[in-house]
């Protein structure tokens, strides 16, 4: 792996899931690339596959997915290969957090050996020095008196503190990558934070990379360095954060920000809901694939998907025909 | 001046109220002693972290099931102490939203017979009744043609529509609605919104809010009462309250909270500490202070009582955060 080349480097990822109801088109084509110790976020409205993306990256994907394009991990396609290779990756180098954490826990088995078992198996460590390791890891998410604390079952957990365990079990192996799906969606602001900021710390730490998936544009705004923008399966605005939030220009991406309420939106004011439905992924036709729900729709809008292009340097980049300049027009 | 009588019936007052829950490990105490009031056509707001007993509150109101203690006065009468038939007609005025629209809604019954419920239970006639869900399907954006559907078949967003049609088609006078978008993708979120920013002009209905979005909460809320463990540590006008915090709670709550570069108030820098307590075994005194950063020995033996710190606006905490700058704040002694 050359010096300059990106820790993840995703080209041209599709997806095709085939269903009784046809081919679902999952992912579209998705490029992303994330140097050491960056966070990118994901955002987009429900079933636009971001989720989809995380578990192709991790390896996980459902059985009968095809996966297309490449998925470049520190110089190697992980989609090329041998499988034996890729799972020592998937295991070691990537590390993955779900938004409900009973989904990686084990119910009947003790927290401290849950968060052990994932360094013994792949960094070869004994298991006493796991026990160890476990404990360190507990210390570090967070949970109060771990030397105590390992030997509960994750009943005896709050949801915040198990969340944190799942944490602690992904980084057993210190990834270079950590992917964060909804992991905080369902935890309480405090404890959201909380984890966030000790997840931000050993990121500065260990020069882990993160891709944070969250429906939250809260949270991505304020935690990521650059973010992107999925609709329909394909990434149609990325940006480093600040921009994307000040100078936006996919007309999705617009909707989408002045949907939310915020802290400055007028009492009992009228927000600008985005109407209709997401298209089926089933039945796509040409064209852009918000051009039925948006209110600048003009015919190049359809008669070709608008490609990608960079908007003042090669940092931000947008796919819509008829893209809005909230700069210009603020001024 | 004399005060007309509109004025003189507070939609809704809450005093005292009270809800424990026996458990096998203990007495749970879900809230323990609030008062509140929702004025005339104004959104009041319950927010708070989970388990603070929002919900508990909310459905104590509508006495299901009644508080341990305390009143409930709902335009002046006693629901804990009406029955039978004066209660049903005090239902009808009252409707709650509950928490979670799906699994709210009974899946074996088909859409229209669910939203006609309070009509039947009015003993309104069949033929009006027909004709009153279709208006309440239209008003929420549903398709009247759709009521012979059942809920599995719709969204989310979708059962919160028949939700809030199941509400207004006996033409309440207040709505409590129990985190009515939590579970709701962003686009919807703002749809249902919408509707019930409209269907309380249209109805101008009174409504307690419960929410832990302090951001959809600041959208549409005249008051907002901040809970935590059981109590309310703050409450008053929603602007008083966001921008000038005074319980440490409220303001690690919305230093937390994420915001999209709309930030209306510098950071507190107050940290919290230690973990959630108990319901089971709450702390003395004030039961935030095991997590507070001003705690000091006072706040483990006295209960801190909420107590004006600027108008309309009032906070329980013994050491409040008060902002030096501001003219009209009258500090509390502390
Ligand atoms: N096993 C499957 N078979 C067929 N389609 C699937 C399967 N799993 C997911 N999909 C479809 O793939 C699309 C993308 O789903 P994905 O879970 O990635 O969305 P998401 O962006 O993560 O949404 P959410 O915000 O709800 O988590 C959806 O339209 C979904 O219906
Ligand atoms: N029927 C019950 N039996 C025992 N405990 C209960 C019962 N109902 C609620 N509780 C407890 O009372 C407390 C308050 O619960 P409540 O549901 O009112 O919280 P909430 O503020 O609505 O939380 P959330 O934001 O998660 O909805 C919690 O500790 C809860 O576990
Ligand atoms: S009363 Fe004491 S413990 Fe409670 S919030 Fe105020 S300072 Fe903190
Ligand atoms: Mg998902
Ligand atoms: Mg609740």
């Amino acid at each position: 792996m050359s010096e300059s080349s990106p820790l993840l480097d995703v080209r041209g990822l599709r997806c095709v899931i085939p269903t009784p109801r046809g081919e679902v088109q999952v992912l579209s084509g998705v490029d992303v690339s994330l140097e050491k110790g960056q966070t990118l976020g994901l955002v987009g409205e429900s079933g636009s596959g971001k989720s989809m993306f995380a578990r192709s990256i991790m390896g996980i994907s459902p059985p009968h997915a095809r996966l297309e394009g490449e998925i470049n991990f520190a110089g190697q396609d992980l989609l090329t290969l041998p499988k034996k290779a890729a799972r020592r990756v998937w295991g070691k180098r990537i590390g993955m957090v779900f938004q409900d954490p009973m989904t990686s826990l084990n119910p009947v088995v003790r927290i401290g050996r849950q968060v052990g078992e994932a360094a013994e198996k792949h960094l070869g460590l004994s298991r006493q020095q796991a026990r160890k390791r476990a404990i360190d890891l507990l210390e570090l998410v967070g949970i109060p008196e771990p030397a105590k604390r390992h030997r509960s079952y994750p009943h005896e957990f709050s949801g915040g503190m198990r969340q944190r365990v799942t944490i602690a079990m992904a980084l057993a192996c210190e990834p270079d990558l950590l992917i964060a799906d909804e992991a905080t969606t369902a935890l309480d602001v405090t404890v959201q934070r909380q984890i966030l900021d000790l997840v931000k710390s050993i990121q500065t730490d260990r020069q882990m990379a993160m891709i944070l998936v969250s429906h939250d544009l809260g949270v991505v705004s304020d935690r990521c360095d650059d973010v992107a923008v999925m609709y329909a399966g394909r990434i149609v605005e990325k940006s480093p954060t600040d921009r994307l939030f000040s100078d936006h220009r996919h007309r999705y991406t617009e909707a989408l920000l002045q949907a939310i309420p915020r802290f400055d939106t007028p009492k009992h004011s009228h927000l600008a809901a985005i109407e209709g439905k997401p298209p089926n992924l089933a039945a796509l036709s040409t064209g852009c694939p918000f051009a039925p729900r948006c209110a600048h729709e003009i015919d190049a809008c359809t008669e070709a998907m608008p490609p990608m292009r960079s908007a003042e340097d090669e940092l931000h980049w947008f796919a819509c025909a008829n893209p809005s300049r909230s700069k210009e027009l603020l001024s | 001046m004399t005060m007309t009588k509109a004025e003189n019936r507070v939609p809704l007052r809450v005093v005292n109220l009270e809800c424990t829950f026996p458990t096998r490990g203990g007495t749970v105490q879900a809230v323990s002693g609030i008062s509140f009031e929702v004025r005339p056509g104004e959104v009041l707001a319950l927010v708070g972290e989970s388990g603070c007993g929002k919900s508990t509150t909310g459905k104590a109101i509508m006495q299901l099931p009644p508080p341990t203690s305390g009143s409930v006065e709902f335009e002046g009468t006693d629901l804990t102490s009406v029955t039978g038939s004066s209660l049903r007609d005090i239902r009808r005025r009252l409707q709650i939203i509950f928490q979670d629209p799906i699994s709210a809604l009974n899946p074996r019954r088909k859409i229209k017979d669910i939203i006609a419920e309070g009509l039947v239970i009015a003993g309104v006639p069949k033929e009006e009744r027909q004709k009153r869900v279709e208006v309440a399907m239209r008003q929420v954006g549903l398709d009247p043609a759709n009521g012979e559907r059942r809920p599995r078949e719709f969204s989310g967003g979708q059962c919160q529509r028949i939700a809030i049609a199941r509400a207004i088609v006996v033409n309440p006078t207040m709505l409590i609605c129990d985190e009515p978008v939590a579970s709701l993708d962003v686009s919807i979120q703002a749809q249902i919104l919408n509707l019930l920013e409209e269907t309380r002009r249209t109805y101008d209905l009174s409504m307690l809010f419960i929410s832990h979005d302090l951001a959809v909460v600041n959208s549409i809320s005249d008051r907002v009462a901040v809970m935590y463990l059981g109590r309310i540590v703050e409450i008053g006008d929603a602007d008083s309250v966001y921008r000038h915090a005074a319980h440490p709670y409220t303001n690690i709550l919305l230093d937390s909270a994420p915001t999209v570069g709309d930030v209306v108030r510098p950071p507190s820098g107050l940290e919290l500490k230690g973990e959630v307590p108990s319901p089971l075994n709450p702390p003395s005194g004030c039961r935030f202070r095991t997590r507070c950063p001003r705690a000091t020995a006072i706040c483990a033996e006295q209960e801190p009582v909420l107590q004006e710190v600027r108008t309309e606006h009032q906070v329980a905490c013994h050491h409040p955060v008060v902002d030096p700058d501001l003219p009209n704040n009258e500090r509390p002694h502390v």
